[in-house]
């Protein structure tokens, strides 16, 4: 460890001056990145620093990295390559309307972008994927305002717009097996098997169909075909459990959301046996854990009362479940999340009511 | 015997060992307090002084109208009537007093590092008070414990109570309140007790009691960073307990004229500590570590002072505050939760844009942040306000609502703006807003 921060510290100071000036905020952004900076303050503001943007960022990243690598060992090169196109295209859109309002480039497009290819499949030709990006960076938060204002989650926003527009080459029918292909690239589906996701699955064979080809333990260890971020249940969860008790994102809202969709599940289950899969089929498949660890939990379009958290929560995993059994479309995750997204500030509304109340009897 | 004092929010304390006691309104005004503070030491009173009284007289300490807590070397600089304050600067020179001395000058000269305040309603002493019963509060509490013999080497507690005993003609009784019959404490305090033959030492032990591990105390929200709440609240929790646990032996006829309570402690452990003005932290910092840094004030708004000891604790600080400074740095800092060490970042890609418009009050290197609602701020209010909402509506002027989310109910303690990783000043903007509705109401 000291030899790395002895490393960057040189490097830090030599290219302070001269022609390597332009380099030099990255070098610095990794050495503040890695370690503590090591200017201490003497005057007013003590100690500010410790908890930053930052902190959340890279906590998210890290939490998504175990996925990600997962993904480039069934999926191939090509998933690595995506991260990349990603953050490229966003930190054009990013910079832009920066310079725009004349105001500093944010780093939450970090997250956003892994976020982008999180939730869409391998074979997404990048064209699609860049549409996708720009349409959900600037429609879903540079309209509002930039990264703190945006009522929607951006890469929710681009996701349904290329659902939407381009049914064919995004939706759930493109997904192809899983397995090992470290170092192949498969760019369209045709180099690839495609599979029945265990949604569609459901959809089209019943609930019986599930028994014989989903088993459980698979759903939960195994790699399942769907989008990239889909691939394994268990470093979802792990990467959601790390962020809960390093306390990134509020416990209260995933909770709620598995919690209320199992209860809904189970529900429709008694209701029609024969048409509704078990609760926790639902759970485990499809990107239930992927949108209730990462996707809802965003502090900026998430309600910030406790109390809101809760019903933020309850009303997106009953959406899940209700859009999954009653609609034509396979997966409900995204439409019941962008959803309550919009109903976030009126449910903090109603709970600031309460509190109004309460301060009324303070006198 | 048991009983139980009932406090504000439901919540009780228990004793062991002392009879029920009264309402604490009704002892309050008879209940005084002396602290044991350093040598040098400014005095403020609550309380306007008598209009027959001329400070600037130089044989104004030789009248017997004069407070008996006023030093006689200093200065009354301003006296604004109906303030809650009265501030006074040391002069230059101390003068002495030759001669034969009357109780009361001995007094004067001879408590001069000691506070003299009444805990509940921190007034002055009265001079014409005389007590029968000393009561001397040497609570030990976690992480606190109040070192009576090693930390005031020359004004010891013994030093106190003989300086303090030659003032009146018969020398009250002294009651020394104790939590814990087998520490360092109670043999030190056992100590003093036989170094005074000629006056009676009682060692009253109440129940052994620490706030922090207790239930049934209440405390604040528990979010202080760096564990402040628990120092907080043991030292007002150690005054309340201390001053009901006397209180009620008034009450109950034992002394029937005002006890006086010494009460002190030492630090070590990071923290926010009040201390009184003119003290020299070094008194009170003695056996703080080098990796550890002493700011004078709030976090937000202090002096780094760990390099001067000499600097004095001004009458506008109300204390110190203490925390961690180790000079290695730390991998991955940002993953582990918790506020360590005192720094600053930039935020790397504004690098890429010098021309861009800089806030005052944004980052660091004057970048405007945004608001990402992560809501550290209502987490950690320790008056359970919600600041991020209330610094939006100040923001866009709406006082009306913001003080019905309850603007004025806000204590200014900072720790929003401490905690907001967007680095928002928060506290500025809602207190600004604040002071100008208090102007329109």
């Amino acid at each position: 460890v000291k030899i790395v921060r002895n490393f960057l510290d040189k490097i830090n100071k030599k290219t302070q001056k001269g022609p390597l000036k332009y380099v030099n905020p990255l070098i610095e952004a990794v050495n503040t990145a890695l370690f503590d900076p090591d200017i201490n303050t003497s005057n007013a503001p003590h100690i500010r620093d410790a908890n930053n943007n930052k902190r959340y960022i890279f906590s998210v990243v890290i939490a998504m990295m175990p996925i990600l690598l997962l993904a480039t060992w069934f999926y191939g090169l090509r998933v690595p390559l995506m991260v990349v196109f990603a953050y490229g295209v966003g930190a054009v859109v990013e910079t832009i309307f920066a310079y725009h309002r004349k105001e500093a480039v944010n780093e939450g497009f970090l997250v956003t972008g892994m976020l982008f290819v999180l939730i869409f499949p391998v074979t997404t030709p990048l064209w699609i994927f860049a549409i996708a990006i720009i349409f959900g960076t600037i429609f879903g938060k540079e309209v509002f305002g930039g990264v703190g204002n945006n009522p929607f989650n951006p890469a929710l926003v681009g996701r349904i717009f290329a659902m939407l527009s381009w049914p064919a080459q995004v939706s759930p029918s493109t997904y192809i097996t899983p397995q090992s292909r470290l170092f192949d690239y498969v760019s369209t589906n045709a180099d690839a098997v495609t599979t029945a996701s265990p949604l569609s699955i459901l959809k089209t064979g019943g609930a019986n169909s599930i028994f014989d080809n989903v088993p459980l333990y698979e759903l939960f260890w195994g790699p399942k075909a769907g989008a990239i971020g889909e691939i394994s249940s268990f470093l979802i969860i792990i990467g959601g459990i790390y962020l809960i008790l390093i306390k990134i994102i509020n416990w209260r809202i995933p909770l709620a959301i598995l919690v209320s969709s199992g209860i809904t599940a189970f529900a429709l289950q008694i209701l029609n046996p024969q048409l509704h899969g078990n609760p926790l089929f639902h759970i485990l498949s499809g990107g239930v854990l992927l949108g209730a660890f990462f996707m809802a939990t965003d502090p900026v379009s998430s309600p910030d009362t406790a109390g809101g958290k809760w019903i933020y929560g309850i009303f997106i995993g009953v959406l899940i479940i209700v859009i999954r059994g009653f609609s034509p479309l396979l997966e409900g995750v995204m439409f019941s999340i962008l959803l309550m997204n919009i109903f976030s500030p009126l449910i903090d509304e109603i709970f600031r009511h309460f509190r109004k109340r309460k301060e009324r009897s303070y006198g | 015997m048991e009983f139980s004092l009932k406090i504000k929010g439901g919540r009780q304390f228990n004793f062991i060992g002392l009879p029920p006691i009264k309402p604490l309104n009704k002892i309050a005004t008879t209940v005084l307090s002396i602290q044991l503070v350093s040598e040098r030491f400014n005095f403020h009173l609550k309380k306007p002084l008598k209009q027959s009284y001329k400070p600037f007289e130089p044989f104004a300490f030789l009248n017997n109208d004069i407070p008996l807590s006023l030093p006689f070397d200093i200065e009354l600089l301003e006296h604004k009537e109906n303030s809650d304050f009265i501030s006074f600067t040391p002069k230059g020179k101390i003068q002495k007093i030759k001669g034969n001395l009357s109780p009361k000058e001995k007094w004067i000269k001879g408590n001069g590092y000691l506070q003299v305040l009444n805990l509940l309603t921190r007034e002055g002493i009265d001079p014409n008070i005389q007590p029968s019963r000393l009561f001397i509060s040497c609570f030990s509490t976690q992480p606190f414990t109040v070192d009576i013999k090693s930390t005031y080497k020359k004004n010891s507690l013994l030093d106190g109570i003989k300086s303090f005993i030659t003032i009146f003609e018969k020398s009250p009784s002294i009651s020394i309140l104790l939590n814990d019959k087998n520490g360092q404490l109670a043999s030190d305090a056992r100590n003093i007790a036989k170094q005074l033959p000629n006056i009676k030492v009682d060692l009253i032990f109440l129940e052994n009691k620490y706030p922090t591990q207790d239930g049934t105390i209440p405390l604040y929200k528990g979010l202080y960073p760096f564990d402040f709440d628990k120092n907080r609240n043991n030292y007002w929790i150690m005054d309340l307990i201390s001053l009901d646990a006397s209180a009620s032996i008034i009450s109950h006829g034992i002394v029937k004229n005002s006890p006086i309570v010494i009460g002190g402690s030492n630090t070590t452990t990071n923290g926010y500590y009040e201390v009184s003005p003119w003290n020299i932290h070094t008194n009170i910092t003695k056996t703080i570590t080098k990796n550890q840094k002493i700011i004078l004030g709030g976090l937000l708004t202090g002096i780094d002072i760990s390099n001067n000891k000499s600097f004095p604790i001004r009458p506008w600080d109300r204390g110190i505050s203490i925390i961690d400074n180790p000079k290695d740095r730390e991998m991955l800092h940002f993953i582990r939760p918790g506020y360590r060490k005192d720094s600053f970042s930039p935020t790397f890609l504004s690098w890429f844009f010098p021309k861009v418009k800089k806030d005052l009050h944004g980052g660091i290197r004057g970048e405007k942040r945004f608001c990402i609602s992560c809501n550290y701020c209502e987490k950690i209010c320790p008056v359970g306000l919600d600041p991020q909402i209330l610094w939006k509506l100040c923001k866009t002027d709406l006082l009306e609502e913001a003080s019905e989310l309850g603007l004025l109910r806000c204590s200014d303690c900072g720790l929003c703006s401490y905690v907001c990783p967007s680095k928002i000043e928060i506290s500025k903007t809602i207190n600004e807003s604040r002071l100008k509705w208090i102007k329109e109401l």
